[in-house]
C-alpha cells in the first residue's frame, strides 16, 4: 500500500489508506447513495456522494475538500444500508474530511460554541454529541483553571443536540438557541378547537408533499421547526402546555434512521421519562407525545396529527 | 414469493384475524374473541386442527381472563366450517371483501336448522323491556318504524331466553339436542367459573343462595362449561372408522373415562342440518356428537341408498306394492 | 413437453424424485420417489369436474401466489401428463371430488409414495433456476406495498392464460395501471444477497416494456437500470426499437419506493444519472426484476449425485471455457441454467450439446479414463487384517473408493480420475498410482539432486497448474534461477510428504510445493488435501528450526508464468542469504529428522525393480476390471 507520507502517493491512495476508505473501487456509480440521501434532496443539490467518491477516486483533490458533500454529510448511514456494494460512504466522506482539515480546509457550517462562564464541566455534551465535537479541556486565565468544554468546529454538525442536553443553557448556536426556537412557538387564539404545538424536526417527514401537509393545518396547530429533535427540552414541553396549549407532539425521525444518529432516540426516551413523571403525580394524560416518522412512511403525518388533534378534543370534552 | 398469498395473522385482545391475500381471490377470516367462549365445538370441528383451545385463568372460584381460542395460521385452509358451527357466531369469512363461505357455496356442508321467530299477536307488550334487557347477547331491539321486535338473526344464539321471558311469543328452534348435567357435590369448593362463561344463563348464580343453578332449557350443548370447569376430564384414544363414497378414513376419537368425576356434563345426540353428503360433515358429526349421532346418520344414509338402488333395481311399482 | 410424452423412446415421469444415485458412468443406478398424487394416472381424463366441486382454495405457485388453485386441481391446463393430483395439506376429505369423478373412479385416497429403482446410462441436470424473493429488500415494499410485484407475476398477469385472462389489473384496486415502472438488477449485483448478474434480466426487462406498450400504447413505461446489457446477436436493435416505442430508461438505480396511503400509488426515488437530479416520480405500479437464483434443492442435488457447485451455488462445470458441459463425475451432464443463469437460445444449445454427450456414453462399448488410476496393494493394506483405517476414501474427491471394514479397499477404475491423493494419504504405501508410482518419483528426485543437491531448489509441480506456469514463464522469457529443477505430479495432493523429507535428505538447498488455486483444483479438492499435509509440514519444519524459505508452499495457475519466475527467484534469494557452511551445517543437522520420517521410502521398491512391480499390478493383484462390473 502506498505510503500516505509520500508526496507520489494519489489522492486515492490516501483515502483508501484510512480506516473505511479501503472500498471504493467496489462503486459502480449505481446512484442508490444519492437516491436515499435527504441532504441532497432537502438542503443542498450539489450534496452527491456518488460524485465525490468519483473525484476521489479521479484524484480530483481540490474539487473534493471544496464539495460541499465533505462537509455536510451526517453520517446517518440511510445510504450504506441501501448500497448494494456495501461501502461504507460515510467513512469514505469523512476520510475526505480529515484530509481536507489536514491541508488546512475549515467546515463552512453554523457550528455551536460555549459561553466560557457558564460552563459547568459536567460533560454532558460530550456524552450527547454523535461527533465527540465537545470535548473538556483544561483552560486557565489567570492562573485559575477550570474544566470547561471545548468545540471542534470541523467535527459539528450543528443539530444542537448538545443544546438540548446542556443544563447550564452554556452550548448553543444561533438558529438553535433557546430564544430562536421560542420565538417560533406562538399560542393561536381560542377558537373552539384544540392547540397543538408540533416540533418537527427538518428531516423526519422526507416527502416534500407531506411537508406542505403539515403546514396546511390551520392556525390551531403551531409548527416549530428544529433541526434535530434532540435539541429538544422536556422543559419547552410543559412550558408549552403551561402557555395554554392542548397538547404537544414532537415529530421525530425513526431511531435507527435518525439524521443526526442518535438525537431521536434521545429525544423519545427524554418525553417517555418527561410522561413516567407527569404519571407519577397523576397528570399524564397523552397530552405530550413522541411519534416516529420512517423513511417510507409517505403520508403517516396525517393520521399520527388528526389521532392526536381527536384526543386532545375528547379531553376537552371530557374536562 | 413470501407476501403474496400467505396467511397473515393479526391478533389483539379483541379478536384475532387472518388475511390471504392473492390478487384475485382475498380471503379474510375474524374471530371475534367477545362472542367467542372457548366451547368445545371449535377444536372438534376443524379438519385442519387450526383451532386450538386457550385455558382462561379462575382465581377464587371466578373467571378472571376469559377462556378462548388461537388459530395456527399456517395449518387453516379457510374452509368456513368453524364459522357454520360456532355456537355463539363470533366468526366471520370474508372473500374479496364479501361475506362468503366455501362450504355453501360447494354444498360440502349442510346449514344448521335454527330460527327464532316472533309472533308479534301473542305478546304481552308490557313484557317487552323485560324480554330486551334479558338476551344475554343482546340481539332483540325494538324496531321504532315496524312497530314490533326484531332479533339480529346472525347473531341469535338460539338459547330461548326470550321464548320463556315472552311467555312463549317468541318461538326459537334450537339445532342440538341432547343432555345437560350438573352435579353440585363434585365442583370445586365456591367456583362459580363456568356461569362466569356460560353464553346463554343456563348456567347462573341464583340471586338469593349466590350458588351456581342449571337451568338445562337454555343450554345450547357448547360445552364451553365443560372446557372451563377445573376438573379435568381424562381421555382415552380411541380410533374410529368413518366411511363415505367407498372411502374409509380412520378418525381418532377421544373418550372421556373419568365421567363420574365430573360435575358438568353435556352430551349432544343430534344436530338439526339440512340435507347433505359429504365425508367432512360425517367427520364432524363423529367428533362433535355423541358416537352413535355420526353412525346412525351414515346408516342411515346407507339404509337410503339400499332403498335407493332397489327401487332402481326392481322397478318403482315393486316397491310401492311392497310399502301398501 | 407433449412431443416428448408422445415419444415412444421417452418415458416422461412427473411428480417423481430421485432420492439416491450410485454406481458410476454408464452403469449408475438411480433410486426414484414417485410421489402419490391420489389420483390414477392411467384413468384421469383431466375433465376437471373434481376441482369445480372442491370448496378449498390453495395458493397456487404456477401463478405465483396470485390466484389459487382447489385442492384437487391441476398446476395449469397444459400440465404434462394432464392429470389432477391432491394436497392433502389442505385437503379436508369431504369427498366430494370422488362424487363427481363418479365411474371413472380415478382417486384413491389411500395412494402412497413408490419407491423404484432404475437403470441408467448417464445423467442430464435440467434443473434450471429460481428467483429471488424481493421481501428482503424492505426499501422497496415488497410484500407490504400491493402494487410493487415481480417480473414473474407480471408474467401472469399479462398473460392470457393467467389468472385475470391477460387482463393487466393492479393488485390494490383492480384498475388497469397507466404507468408502470420497471426496476433492474433488483437482488443482482447486489453485494448483500447476489453479488453476479443475472445474465438475461436486461433484455427481460425490456421484453416486458415492449410486450406492454403494444398492448397498451399509451402506457407510461420507465426501466430504471444501472446498466443495459445487450450481448448477443439482434439484442442492441431490440434495445433501440424499445426506446423508438416511447419507452423510457432511466439510468439510476432506486433506493427507495414509497406508496400513498390513500391511492395506493407507488412513487420511486432515483437518482437520475444523466440529469444529475434525484426524482420522485409517481406510478401506478412497479416491477421488479428479480435475480436468477439457484434451486433451493441445489444442495439435495449436489449431494445425491457427488457434484459440486460454483461459487453462488450454480453446479460446477468441469471447465467453465472448455468443456461447461459437464460435471468433473463423468457421465453427468449440465444443461441450462442450472449451471449459471443464461438465456433461452444458450439453454437450448447447452441442452442439445449435452443430450448428444450423454448420448455418447449410452452408445459406447468402451469408455475411455484417465491412465494414472490408483490401484491397492492388498498385501500391505492394514484394513485388510482386520484393522481400522480408511484414510485413502477419505482423501477421493469422487467418492471412488469403497471401504468395508475388514477388507481392504475397492478402488471402482471407472470413478478414479487419477489425482493420486489417497496413494499420498496412505500410512502404508499400500496403494499406488499408475505411470506415478513412488519408485519413480523417488528415481527423479534422486537423479535431480545427484549433484550438488545443496545448490537446487526442487520444484513439486502439479500437471495442470503450476507446471503450465512454469512452462508459460519459460516461453515468456520471464528469467528464473538455473539452480531450479522440476517434478510432475498429476495433483498437489499426490505430493507425498515423505518425498519432501527424501528429498532434505538427500541435501536439497530448497523445496517448493505447488499447486492449483483452492478453487481451480482439476481434482475438486485434491488441493485441498494437499495444501494440508504442505502446511503441516512447513510447522514441522519451523519447530526443528529450518531456515524460512527453503521450504515454501504456493498456488499458481497456469497462467500465471511471472508469479512462478517470481517465486523461484525469492526461493534463490534466500538460498544466497545463507552463508554455505551455515546452509551446510543446517542440512547436516536435519539429516537424522529427515532420515527419521521418511523410513517409509526404504520401503519402496528401488527402480530396477519397478518393471516387475508394475507388472505384478497390471496383471490382476488388485486390479479392477471395469468391464466386468
Amino acid at each position: 500500500m502506498a505510503d500516505q507520507n509520500s508526496q507520489h502517493t494519489s489522492f486515492a491512495d490516501q483515502v483508501r489508506a484510512i480506516p473505511g476508505g479501503e472500498h471504493i473501487e467496489d462503486c459502480y456509480a449505481c446512484g442508490t447513495c444519492v437516491s436515499t440521501c435527504m441532504i441532497q434532496q432537502k438542503k443542498e443539490p450539489r450534496f452527491n456522494p456518488r460524485r465525490l467518491l468519483r473525484m476521489v477516486m479521479m484524484d480530483m483533490r481540490q474539487e473534493a475538500f471544496e464539495s460541499p458533500t465533505t462537509w455536510l454529510c451526517s453520517a446517518c448511514d440511510l445510504c450504506y444500508s441501501a448500497c448494494p456494494q456495501e461501502i461504507h460512504i460515510s467513512s469514505v466522506i469523512s476520510a475526505v474530511k480529515e484530509l481536507a482539515v489536514e491541508a488546512g480546509y475549515e467546515s463552512p457550517l453554523e457550528t455551536v460554541s460555549v459561553d466560557e462562564e457558564l460552563c459547568s464541566g459536567c460533560g454532558v455534551c460530550a456524552m450527547a454529541c454523535p461527533y465527540e465535537a465537545p470535548r473538556l479541556v483544561e483552560k486557565g486565565t489567570n492562573g485559575d483553571t477550570k474544566r470547561i468544554s471545548e468545540v471542534n468546529a470541523n467535527a459539528c454538525m450543528g443539530c444542537g443536540i448538545c443544546v438540548g442536553a446542556c443544563p447550564m443553557g452554556a452550548i448553543s448556536r444561533p438558529g438553535v438557541s433557546n430564544q430562536d426556537v421560542r420565538a417560533q412557538i406562538s399560542l393561536p387564539e381560542a377558537n373552539g378547537h384544540p392547540r397543538m404545538a408540533v416540533f418537527v424536526c427538518d428531516w423526519a417527514l422526507r416527502v416534500d408533499a407531506d411537508v406542505a401537509l403539515l403546514e396546511s393545518y390551520p392556525e390551531n396547530v403551531n409548527i416549530i421547526h428544529i433541526p434535530c429533535t434532540g435539541r429538544i427540552d422536556p422543559e419547552m414541553a410543559l412550558q408549552a402546555l403551561d402557555s395554554g396549549f392542548d397538547g404537544v407532539l414532537v415529530c421525530g425521525c425513526a431511531v435507527d434512521e435518525c439524521h443526526f444518529q442518535r438525537g431521536s432516540f434521545v429525544s423519545s426516551f427524554k418525553i417517555r421519562l418527561l410522561n413516567q413523571v407527569l404519571g407519577e403525580v397523576d397528570m399524564e394524560l397523552g397530552r405530550i407525545r413522541f411519534i416516529k416518522i420512517g423513511t417510507q412512511d409517505r403520508g403517516r403525518i396525517r393520521s399520527e396529527v388528526d389521532d392526536m388533534l381527536e384526543h386532545l378534543s375528547a379531553l376537552k370534552v371530557a374536562s | 414469493m413470501a407476501g403474496r398469498g400467505i396467511t397473515k395473522k393479526t391478533a389483539t385482545e379483541h379478536n384475532i384475524i387472518l388475511k390471504r391475500a392473492m390478487v384475485t381471490r382475498r380471503y379474510r377470516m375474524e374471530w371475534d374473541l367477545e362472542r367467542c367462549v372457548g366451547c368445545q365445538l371449535g377444536p372438534l370441528v376443524c379438519p385442519k386442527d387450526a383451532v386450538i383451545h386457550v385455558e382462561g385463568s379462575i382465581e377464587d372460584g371466578r373467571l378472571v381472563e376469559k377462556q378462548a381460542v388461537d388459530i395456527d395460521a399456517e395449518a387453516c385452509v379457510f374452509c368456513g366450517i368453524c364459522e357454520i358451527m360456532c355456537p355463539t357466531n363470533a366468526i366471520t369469512l370474508k372473500i374479496n371483501g364479501e361475506p362468503e363461505n366455501p362450504m355453501r357455496v360447494h354444498e360440502t356442508f349442510p346449514e344448521l336448522i335454527q330460527a327464532t321467530n316472533f309472533n308479534q299477536e301473542e305478546f304481552d307488550w308490557s313484557r317487552k323491556d323485560f324480554v330486551i334487557d334479558n338476551c344475554p347477547t343482546d340481539v332483540i331491539s325494538f324496531d321504532e318504524q315496524k312497530e314490533t321486535l326484531v332479533v339480529d338473526d346472525e347473531h341469535c344464539i338460539r338459547c330461548r331466553q326470550c321464548e320463556v321471558a315472552s311467555d312463549g311469543a317468541f318461538q326459537v328452534t334450537m339445532p342440538w339436542q341432547g343432555k345437560v348435567e350438573l352435579r353440585r357435590d363434585l365442583c370445586v369448593e365456591g367456583c362459580l367459573a363456568c356461569a362466569d362463561i356460560c353464553p346463554t344463563r343456563a348456567l347462573h348464580i341464583d340471586e338469593e343462595t349466590g350458588d351456581l343453578v342449571l337451568a338445562d332449557y337454555y343450554c345450547i350443548k357448547c360445552g364451553a362449561c365443560m372446557e372451563v370447569c377445573p376438573i379435568k376430564p381424562e381421555y382415552k384414544e380411541q380410533e374410529m372408522r368413518v366411511e363415505s363414497y367407498g372411502v374409509t378414513k380412520t378418525v381418532t376419537h377421544s373418550q372421556i373415562t373419568n365421567r363420574e368425576e365430573l360435575p358438568i356434563w353435556v352430551e349432544r345426540w343430534r344436530v338439526q342440518h339440512s340435507p347433505v353428503q359429504s365425508g367432512t360433515w360425517n367427520e364432524v358429526l363423529t367428533k362433535t356428537a355423541n358416537d352413535r349421532a355420526g353412525m346412525v346418520e351414515t346408516d342411515i344414509k346407507r339404509a337410503l341408498k339400499r332403498r335407493d338402488l332397489l327401487k332402481a333395481l326392481s322397478g318403482a311399482q315393486a316397491l310401492l306394492d311392497l310399502e301398501e | 413437453m407433449v412431443d416428448a410424452s408422445r415419444h415412444p423412446k421417452v418415458d416422461v415421469r412427473t411428480y417423481t424424485e430421485v432420492e439416491r444415485v450410485e454406481g458410476f458412468v454408464g452403469n449408475f443406478k438411480a433410486q426414484l420417489r414417485e410421489k402419490a398424487r391420489f389420483v390414477f394416472e392411467d384413468r384421469c381424463n383431466g375433465c376437471g369436474d373434481c376441482a369445480e366441486v372442491c370448496p378449498i382454495e390453495v395458493p397456487n405457485y404456477f401463478e405465483l401466489n396470485i390466484a389459487p388453485r382447489k385442492a384437487i386441481d391441476v398446476a395449469m391446463s397444459q400440465s404434462v401428463p394432464l392429470v389432477y393430483n391432491i394436497d392433502m395439506d389442505s385437503c379436508i376429505e369431504c369427498y366430494q371430488c370422488v362424487e363427481a369423478c363418479g365411474e371413472l373412479d380415478a382417486i384413491d385416497f389411500s395412494m402412497e409414495d413408490k419407491l423404484v429403482w432404475e437403470d441408467i446410462g448417464s445423467i442430464v441436470i435440467a434443473t434450471g433456476f429460481n428467483h429471488f424473493d424481493p421481501s428482503a429488500m424492505t426499501e422497496y415494499g415488497y410484500g407490504r406495498f400491493p402494487n410493487v410485484i415481480t417480473a414473474m407475476e407480471m408474467e401472469r398477469l399479462n398473460n392470457s392464460a393467467g389468472p385475470t385472462g391477460g387482463n393487466l389489473i393492479r393488485p390494490s384496486d383492480g384498475k388497469n395501471p397507466e404507468s408502470i415502472a420497471i426496476i433492474n438488477c433488483v437482488g443482482s449485483r447486489d453485494k448483500r444477497f447476489n453479488p453476479s448478474c443475472s445474465n438475461f434480466c436486461c433484455m427481460y426487462a425490456i421484453k416486458n416494456a415492449v410486450l406492454l406498450k403494444q398492448a397498451y400504447p399509451d402506457m407510461e413505461l420507465s426501466v430504471y437500470y444501472i446498466d443495459i446489457r445487450t450481448p448477443s446477436k439482434g439484442y442492441e436493435e431490440f434495445y433501440d426499437r424499445a426506446r423508438k416505442l416511447g419507452i423510457r430508461f432511466i439510468q439510476g438505480r432506486p433506493g427507495l419506493i414509497t406508496e400513498d396511503p390513500e391511492t395506493q400509488n407507488v412513487f420511486v426515488h432515483s437518482e437520475d444519472r444523466d440529469l444529475g437530479r434525484v426524482t420522485e416520480r409517481e406510478y401506478d405500479m412497479v416491477m421488479l426484476n428479480q435475480a436468477a437464483i439457484p434451486q433451493p434443492d441445489a444442495d439435495t442435488i449436489s449431494s445425491v449425485l457427488n457434484i459440486t457447485q460454483s461459487p453462488g451455488g450454480w453446479f460446477m462445470e468441469y471447465h467453465p471455457k472448455l468443456r461447461p458441459l459437464d460435471t468433473p463425475t463423468d457421465g453427468i451432464f449440465l444443461a441450462g441454467a442450472c449451471q449459471g443463469p443464461k438465456d433461452i437460445p444458450s439453454s437450448v444449445a447447452q441442452g442439445a450439446g449435452a443430450a448428444a454427450r450423454a448420448g455418447r456414453v449410452v452408445h459406447s462399448e468402451e469408455w475411455e479414463i484417465e491412465p494414472t488410476v490408483a490401484v491397492v496393494w492388498e498385501d500391505r493394506c492394514i484394513s485388510a487384517e482386520g484393522k481400522k483405517c480408511g484414510v485413502c476414501v477419505r482423501a477421493c474427491p469422487y467418492g471412488s473408493i469403497l471401504y468395508e471394514e475388514g477388507k481392504a479397499p475397492e478402488i471402482v477404475t471407472a470413478k478414479c480420475h487419477g489425482c493420486g491423493g489417497c496413494v499420498a494419504e496412505c500410512p502404508h504405501n499400500a496403494i499406488t498410482q499408475l505411470h506415478f508410482t513412488d519408485a519413480q518419483i523417488l528415481a527423479q528426485i534422486q537423479t535431480l539432486l545427484a549433484d550438488k543437491p545443496e545448490e537446487k531448489i526442487l520444484a513439486f509441480r502439479c500437471h495442470w497448474c503450476s507446471y503450465g506456469g512454469a512452462d508459460l514463464a519459460g516461453v515468456s522469457h520471464f528469467d528464473y534461477s538455473a539452480n531450479e529443477r522440476g517434478l510432475r505430479v498429476m495433483c498437489s495432493a499426490r505430493m507425498d510428504a515423505d518425498f519432501i523429507y527424501e528429498a532434505f535428505r538427500l541435501g536439497a538447498g530448497a523445496v517448493l510445493f505447488s499447486g492449483c488455486h483452492p478453487q481451480d483444483c482439476h481434482y475438486i479438492t485434491g488441493q485441498r488435501v494437499g495444501a494440508k499435509r504442505a502446511k503441516r509440514m512447513l510447522k514441522q519444519f519451523e519447530r526443528v528450526g529450518m531456515t524460512s524459505g527453503r521450504f515454501r508452499i504456493e498456488w499458481i495457475s497456469a497462467a500465471e508464468g511471472d508469479k512462478y519466475a517470481r517465486v523461484v527467484n525469492e526461493m534463490q534469494d534466500v538460498l544466497d542469504s545463507i552463508p554455505e557452511e551455515e546452509l551446510q551445517e543446517e542440512i547436516e543437522k536435519l539429516q537424522p529428522y529427515m532420515e527419521k520420517r521418511a523410513r517409509r521410502m526404504r520401503e519402496v521398491p528401488q527402480i530396477e525393480e519397478a518393471a516387475s512391480f508394475a507388472e505384478k499390478i497390471a496383471l490382476g493383484h488388485g486390479t479392477q476390471d471395469p468391464a466386468s462390473t
